[in-house]
């Protein structure tokens, strides 16, 4: 297998139970999920933990997913929110957190999703730097409570003071002026 | 049900997965249902998805200790037999793992054996590799390893580069393992033992081996049968406490908030009282109609039947209006109910009947609990 092969066709390997393919993905994977699992736990140990488990499951389900359409970076990347967020909420309220959510770490990605490699959001970080900076700080702020904190709107609505309705809002227009920012139909 | 409009709204908040539950159950069921074809709703949101998923490219990036990927190596070796099973039985070694051992730095793809995209092998090449692993599990700490392999299975074979298996001649100072200097002291027996004398004899005493065999075998049954029984039962006993844990998990969210209502300024404590068919049973009520919400406190009262449920009632002059309906188990005492806004009379009472599993509209005739306003 070589390792400058496209994610898809590591993600393919690796659904053929290929270990040199999930080596291969680990190495070029492993930093950044790390880093968003370890922004979202804060603690190294268990950054470490979700950041196995999360490997370990992708061998185990990889078989099971059609990565023929599916776009493999925001997949993992999903995979690796989801496993992070959940312990966050576990731990936050152990006893509404159910094994269900533990379960549903699987991301849900739309069958209409374009394709997109790890490479290719590199090479876009100064412009998704810029997009979000041209964001007001209250809609980086509900982003951020949001992704990498987990809350729901409800939650951020509590925790900010602000009614829901006005949360929702916050929500869908920073996500709609990011996009626009970004400008992704021309890139 | 609302239309992609509405929902396309939603979409937003639903790849940030903050949606409270009933709008995120809404997307997810309204997603299911459309068709690909068309549908501006699954565009959107593939957009989304992507553009949340390019947020981490931004934080600086942190690297994970070099012993997670062994640590996933270790993982995955353990499930080398999970994953065989699925594969079927082609196994075959790729390259030269003994070497690989033999390296201070274990990767993913050295330990976990890569039996997954080797040619066909026969089935005594896979019994080789078996052994082969056996000994590689046990060598994974360096010297250690070499010993063991050098000792039992490096000399005389090694596996080639095709995952074939071929004959290596030892070095000159390499001692053979045990069994093969008693091979050797044995071979003069061994010519003694093909004379046409012990021929006969051997005949004598063909049938022993057989029934030590049999006995052996007998032997393997029973204690597999013994442990099968003994697993099944720590089974059971699993499936059990998993129950336990779930309703005591259950009792622990609603008693969690039970001192809520006890602040609550209208809080009216109903008794009830068992009836003919659960004379031991009774129960306390703790409502308060300003919070919207009450309480039932059960003791003594039997689970109910397969495919039967328990519900609750409150009838406030002619009005009869169903509470909630319970599955009581041993280890819930308390459930919590909400109660809808109406304007309570003198005469409120409240009834425990037993229904089918649906629930009923009215309350039948098996009433196990009830009590009124004292």
């Amino acid at each position: 297998m070589d390792s400058s092969a496209s994610d898809i066709e590591i993600m393919q390997r690796v659904a053929k139970y290929d270990s040199k393919a999930l080596e291969i993905l680990y190495d070029r994977y492993s930093q950044l999920l790390y880093t968003l699992i370890k922004k979202i736990v804060e603690e190294e140990k268990a950054a470490e933990d979700i950041l196995t488990d999360l490997f370990v499951k992708i061998w185990e389900i990889a078989g099971q997913i059609d990565f023929h359409s599916n776009n493999v970076y925001a997949w993992l990347i999903n995979f690796a929110r989801n496993k992070a967020i959940a312990q966050v909420k576990y731990k936050r309220n152990p006893i509404e957190t159910s094994e269900m959510e533990f379960g549903n770490s699987i991301p849900k990605l739309s069958p209409k999703i374009k394709p997109m490699n790890l490479y290719d959001v590199f090479s876009m970080k100064d412009n998704i730097v810029s997009a979000l900076n041209k964001l007001t700080e209250a809609q980086q702020y509900v982003i951020h409570l949001a992704y990498y904190e987990g809350l729901s709107e409800k939650e951020i609505s509590k925790k900010l003071n602000i009614p829901l309705p006005t949360v929702k809002s916050k929500i869908k227009v920073a996500l709609s002026n990011f996009k626009a920012h970004l400008n992704l139909g021309d890139s | 049900m609302p239309d992609q409009t509405e929902n396309i709204d939603l979409v937003q908040a639903y790849v940030l997965d903050c949606l409270d539950k009933e709008d995120e159950k809404r997307m997810d069921e309204f997603l299911s249902l459309q068709g690909l074809e068309g549908n501006i709703l699954q565009e959107e949101l593939g957009e989304y998805q992507i553009i949340t998923a390019m947020l981490p490219v931004i934080l600086k990036i942190v690297e994970p200790d070099p012993k997670v990927k062994d640590k996933i190596a270790r993982r995955l070796y353990r499930m080398k037999d999970e994953i065989r099973k699925k594969k079927g039985s082609k196994l075959s070694y790729q390259e030269t793992e003994l070497e690989k051992m033999q390296g201070p730095n274990s990767t993913i793809s050295s330990l976990q054996p890569t039996d997954f995209e080797f040619e066909k092998t026969t089935e005594s090449s896979i019994n080789q590799i078996h052994e082969f692993e056996e000994v590689k599990s046990k060598g994974k700490d360096g010297i250690e390893a070499e010993i063991e392999l050098g000792k039992v299975w490096v000399y005389p074979y090694t596996i080639g580069k095709e995952g074939k298996f071929s004959e290596k001649k030892p070095p000159s100072n390499w001692d053979p393992p045990i069994s093969e200097k008693i091979e050797k002291a044995s071979e003069p027996v061994k010519k003694n033992l093909h004379s046409k004398e012990y021929k006969v004899k051997k005949k004598n005493w063909g049938i022993l081996p057989i029934i030590w065999i049999l006995i052996f075998l007998t032997g393997l049954i029973f204690i597999y049968l013994y442990f099968s029984k003994e697993v099944d039962d720590y089974k059971k006993r699993i499936i059990h406490l998993n129950e336990e844990k779930a309703g005591l998990i259950m009792q622990l969210g609603v008693l969690k908030k039970f001192p809520e209502i006890l602040d609550a300024k209208d809080l009216t404590i109903f008794n009830l009282s068992g009836s003919k068919y659960s004379p031991d049973a009774n129960s306390k009520l703790f409502i308060s109609f300003s919070e919207n919400a009450g309480y039932l406190r059960l003791a003594n009262v039997h689970p109910p039947d397969k495919d039967r449920v328990y519900q609750l009632w409150m009838l406030n002059g002619e009005e009869v209006l169903s509470l909630v309906t319970i599955e009581t188990t041993k280890e819930i005492e308390y459930y919590r109910f909400q109660i809808p806004h109406i304007t309570p009379n003198n005469d409120l009472k409240f009834l425990l009947t037993d229904e089918p599993a649906s629930g009923s509209e009215k309350p039948g005739k098996k009433i196990l609990l009830e009590g009124s306003l004292e």
